[in-house]
């Protein structure tokens, strides 16, 4: 448990920029320009993101397992992972883009992990989407 | 279970030619088959007919269970509930110091999830208590730079076990409307006029811009309810080194549900003896 708790802890959601639909690379919006409601929201989605990847169910076991066990390999998952999401307005998440890993389980449960739940709060109308999520992914073989 | 078939029994060949009868009644009297169960090797005393324990049975009883703590109910179980919220990014849970008062332990319930909590201050003007938890859990609340709560104004303020009903009807914009205070005793405060009812104590009450302008206190009439300010929220926790967030601007957006907005900052904070 205590191992489940530090690879739980070290999986989270280092920055978060909100960046125009049009801007589909990294060219984000710093955080202190957006709106409050933007950020706010985006916080929310953070939150929820690492709960869902934190889940103790059998999908998000299975790929912070995977996460730990190639973690440092040419196979394993990038240090930094940008995550594009896409909410519904009843606070749904559409969909989410993020560059594949080369495992395509991984990709199918990260995929599924984060676009099985709702966020709690509907996005602010005027908000541009997609979010932008930056993951760190700091985990250690212990 | 074995069964034994007799053997079939076959009527004499004049009385199967009798006229008038069907088909069937004919089958009926050619063959009788009869099919008789029984327990081989059970010849059975005659008690044994009787669904009775023998003289010597014993019945097999179950100790008695002892009443646990949480068969009780919540009231015989010393336990009392109310409202709290999140007020940084390190744990720290904003409640009404009613609710914490002389407790044997301190639990914060979000989604389903239980964590302990630790009191960490309580406010003596106020009603007032800082509790802290392991984690954030949500949103953290964000307080008005500039207070300015005025009156008739709308507000919105729930019990934390009510945000789902109030959820599930959809968007919420208010429950309340801020009223006017009566004399020094209810200097700091805002008066809310509302039906709000227990289980509310330590409520953030929010404005349009999702913004908390209070914390629900106590009842004093019917759907009348007093909150201490959010002047002496955050000076309470200034005192307390917590690092709140403020912010004149809006946190939601216009149209958006504050009852969302509560649910995504409150917890459920249970005291228990």
């Amino acid at each position: 448990m205590g191992k489940l708790r530090a690879l739980l802890a070290s999986v989270g959601l280092i920055t978060i920029a909100a960046s125009p639909a049009i801007a589909q690379g990294l060219d984000y919006r710093s955080p202190d320009a957006a709106p409050p409601a933007w950020g706010q929201f985006a916080k929310l989605v953070k939150y929820r993101f690492e709960e869902w990847i934190s889940a103790d169910e059998a999908i998000a076991n299975r790929f912070r397992s995977w996460l730990k066990e190639t973690n440092g390999t040419q196979n394993g998952a990038p240090a930094s992972l940008v995550v594009k999401a896409w909410l519904n307005p009843d606070g749904t998440v559409e969909r989410v883009s993020f560059a594949p890993f080369k495992d395509e389980r991984a990709n199918t449960d990260l995929r599924t992990v984060l676009t099985r739940g709702n966020i709690g709060e509907a996005p602010p109308p005027e908000m541009l989407q997609p979010i932008n999520l930056r993951f760190s992914l700091n985990l250690s073989k212990d | 279970m074995p069964v034994t078939i007799l053997p079939m029994t076959v009527a004499p060949p004049d009385r199967l030619a009798q006229p008038g009868r069907s088909g069937i009644a004919r089958w009926c009297a050619r063959v009788i088959l009869v099919v008789v169960p029984f327990a081989a090797g059970s010849v059975s005393p005659a008690r044994s007919q009787f669904l009775l324990p023998a003289r010597t049975d014993v019945p097999v009883l179950a100790p008695p269970k002892p009443l646990m703590r949480a068969d009780l109910p919540p009231v015989e179980r010393g336990e009392r509930a109310g409202t709290g919220f999140f007020v940084d990014e390190a744990g720290h849970v904003l409640t009404a110091r009613h609710v914490v008062q002389a407790c044997g332990r301190i639990m914060v319930q979000k989604e389903g999830r239980t964590s302990a909590a630790r009191l960490v201050a309580v406010s003596t003007p106020y009603d007032l208590a800082l509790l802290k938890t392991a984690k954030t859990r949500g949103l953290a609340a964000t307080f008005p730079r500039s207070v300015a709560s005025a009156p008739s104004g709308i507000v919105f303020a729930a019990d934390y076990m009510n945000l789902p009903t109030s959820l599930a009807r959809g968007a919420m914009l208010a429950n309340a409307s801020v009223g006017t205070t009566n004399g020094s005793d209810e200097a700091g405060h805002i008066a809310l006029n509302t039906n709000i009812t227990f289980g509310a104590s330590g409520a953030p009450v929010l404005d349009s811009r999702g913004l908390v302008e209070g914390v629900v206190s106590r009842k004093t009439a019917v759907n009348r309810v007093l909150a201490v300010g959010a002047s002496g929220a955050k000076a309470f926790l200034a005192a307390s080194n917590v690092r709140l967030q403020e912010d004149d601007r809006p946190q939601i957006s216009g149209s958006a549900s504050r009852a969302h907005r509560a649910a995504s900052i409150s917890a459920r904070v249970i005291c228990l003896n």
